[in-house]
């Protein structure tokens, strides 16, 4: 399965690229836009885009007139905008958006919104690639060079969440909440040693790095 | 008191102070007059039976005193009517009807406050109610003393002065009552505007500024209320022009946060970038360059609202000349345009101008500027100077009619994403706009797209 394709409509050029680094370090295909009209006209060329993250105030044609043209090849959209009053949000997520952020606002935030609206729309990747490492996130399977491997439960949700956050540092206490939950009781060791777990039957040393006194990250 | 129980209580008194002064000297004279006319018809009465008595006694007086006395009294009795006159010899009464003793009620001598006309005395006296008129004179017939005297009752004559006092005293008292009424009246509608002002300043302290009072007529008050109004237009002018400007920062602190989080944005996806995640050398590189040129970008902003804020105050007003300004334009602005190919005409045809030279240089070096970022490479652009305007004119791209009336806007730029890569921050025609009206002075804009833009500063006549 191929990547997700992302397009960006923004015509400030330094938020764009930033946005675009940051898809492209997350494994994302996306196209930068930086003009309303221009983006209706390659629409009509090219839809097979999974999502578009929006600006509203666009030169050409502004991002509410875009909706339409969006919701024509059925692209889910997220406003990605300045316009922080509140008719301006409810009319952005009233005509069709699945998300409406403000800027300015955190990368990492905008990594999980996108996420989740891919969920939500279906076409999210059920199947993560990393190395020689597949998993079917659906069948709950990993094999590496073809082999099945076998992992506790909560030893596939922690490589599941490095792999989706690829790159990324994430420290051991939003691990700890998001795949242990907020209720766990144990310390933060736990995830060391599921860490060390996974490195060491998927050979992952020295991919899954340590980043000292915050967490880890997973390399590509 | 009030303003009105005063004005009316002592208008009243006034005027019946004035009526009683007025009724007294009318009555005093009626007095006089009724005196004077019965003084001089008893004198002239008893002076008369006076010569008749003794001039007709002296010829042939009886000898005999017994015949002598009737002789005496008859020839008094024929001449007196009867009741008024009375004679006495001595202390003896010959005639007398009048009941009164004369000589006790006239005493004789200094002491007694007695008017004389000739030898005669006479008064006028009151006496158990009745009013008098007396006079007396002593008479000799025949080597004889005698006492003539008259006691007339004028009781008549003074009741009619009394009966004019009291109808005066009547009609005096209606007249006051009637025109206490009459003030009353006039003193309670000539105050009735203060009521309406009273009213208006309420309003006016409640914050109903627009309302107003109505005037009617031309008196003092009515002129209040005019000049009341025109205060009333002051304030509610002023309070216009305060919410306007309290409306116009609000607007402009809006546009500011606006215009502030595009750069912020971009500030903190870079640098989120590079601190949460691993990004290739190259890249990493150009993440710092974006935080780099939005920090510089920025800074620059922050210069420029600081001219604005500068701009706030007032300025001092010299003349300069004009055609040295133009000059210290084109200096300041050579370097850029040079490096485009591009040339800066000046045509001075004006003296002086009452200007701040820096201030007034930096406004068009901004105009220039503008001219250049909307020209080709290679145009002319031209900054020419004629009466009381200043013109820069270019033949670059142009305006749209419908972006025109919001150019001074802050923050408004026509090609957005064209004004950012050249590091506009939509505050330069805002500058510019308040530095003109520092001056006094308009800025007007004129532009076919394609072919010219042409912004002008139109200084004050003098």
């Amino acid at each position: 399965m191929s990547k997700n394709r992302i397009l960006v409509i923004e015509d400030d050029k330094d938020i764009a690229d930033s946005i675009g680094l940051n898809l492209e370090l997350s494994g994302y295909d996306h196209t930068i836009i930086d003009d309303g009209l221009e983006a209706a006209k390659r629409l009509s060329e090219d839809h097979s885009f999974d999502l578009a993250l929006l600006d509203v105030m666009l030169p050409g044609l502004d991002g509410f007139a875009l909706m339409e043209h969006m919701q024509k090849y059925n692209i889910p959209v997220i406003y990605l905008t300045a316009k922080a009053d509140v008719p301006s949000r409810i009319k952005g997520l009233k005509i069709g958006a699945e998300d409406y952020i403000v800027k300015p606002f955190s990368v990492l935030e905008l990594l999980v919104r996108i996420e989740k609206v891919l969920d939500r729309a279906g076409k999210l990747n059920k199947v993560l690639r990393c190395r020689d490492i597949t998993i079917d996130t659906e069948k709950r399977t990993v094999t590496k060079s073809g082999e099945a491997v076998a992992l506790q439960p909560l030893e596939f949700d922690l490589l599941v969440k490095l792999i989706k956050f690829k790159n990324c540092t994430m420290s051991r206490e939003r691990l700890l909440s998001e795949i242990w939950g907020v209720d766990f009781v144990g310390g933060t060791r736990t995830v060391d040693t599921h860490v060390a777990s996974l490195r060491k039957k998927l050979g992952l040393e020295g991919v899954i790095v340590t980043v000292t006194r915050i967490g880890y990250r997973l390399e590509d | 008191m009030k303003l009105r129980t005063k004005l009316t209580v002592f208008s009243i008194l006034l005027l019946a102070a004035a009526i009683a002064l007025c009724c007294a000297i009318i009555i005093s004279f009626a007095y006089q007059g009724e005196v004077e006319s019965i003084t001089s018809a008893g004198i002239s009465d008893f002076e008369d039976l006076y010569r008749e008595f003794v001039w007709s006694s002296t010829d042939s007086i009886p000898d005999s005193p017994i015949v002598r006395r009737s002789y005496i009294i008859n020839k008094f009795r024929s001449l007196a009517d009867a009741g008024e006159f009375v004679l006495q010899k001595g202390d003896e009464f010959w005639v007398n009807n009048t009941g009164f003793d004369v000589k006790s009620i006239l005493p004789a001598g200094k002491a007694a406050k007695l008017s004389e006309s000739g030898s005669t005395q006479y008064k006028l006296a009151r006496i158990d109610g009745a009013d008098y008129f007396i006079a007396a004179n002593p008479a000799s017939i025949a080597q004889e003393d005698y006492y003539v005297s008259l006691m007339r009752n004028v009781t008549p004559q003074i009741n009619s002065v009394r009966s004019l006092a009291a109808k005066c005293a009547l009609v005096g008292a209606v007249i006051t009552a009637i025109a206490a009424y009459a003030m009353h009246l006039i003193v309670l509608r000539s105050l009735l505007p203060i009521k309406a002002l009273q009213e208006g300043a309420n309003q006016l302290s409640g914050g109903k500024y627009a309302e107003r009072i109505p005037v009617h007529g031309h008196d003092e008050l009515s002129e209040l209320a005019a000049d009341f109004n025109s205060m009333a237009e002051a304030i509610e002018g002023n309070m216009q022009e305060l919410n306007e400007r309290a409306e116009r920062q609000q607007a402009f602190i809006n546009d500011l946060s606006h215009e502030l989080k595009t750069p912020v944005t971009s500030i903190l996806l870079s640098s989120e970038t590079l601190l949460s995640r691993s990004v290739p050398p190259d890249a990493a590189q150009n993440a710092l360059v974006r935080i780099y040129d939005q920090c510089k970008w920025l800074e620059q902003l922050s210069g420029k609202l600081m001219t604005l804020v500068l701009l706030q105050g007032e300025i001092s007003l010299r003349e300069e000349s004009v055609a040295q300004l133009l000059e210290a334009v084109k200096e300041s602005t050579a370097d850029k345009l040079e490096k485009q190919g591009m040339k800066l005409c000046l045509n001075c045809e004006t003296d002086t101008l009452p200007m701040d030279f820096d201030l007034m240089r930096s406004a068009l070096v901004n105009l220039v500027e503008n001219a250049r970022k909307a020209s080709r490479d290679g145009q002319t652009i031209y900054l020419c100077a004629k009466n009381n305007t200043i013109e820069v004119r270019d033949f670059g791209q142009g305006i749209p009619p419908k972006e025109l009336p919001r150019i001074t806007e802050p923050f408004y730029m026509v090609d957005k994403s064209r004004s950012k890569k050249q590091g506009g921050a939509g505050l330069g025609l805002a500058i510019v706009q308040r530095i003109a009206s520092a001056h006094g002075a308009a800025l007007t804009a004129e532009s076919v797209p394609g072919e010219f833009t042409s912004i002008k500063i139109v200084f004050p006549t003098k």
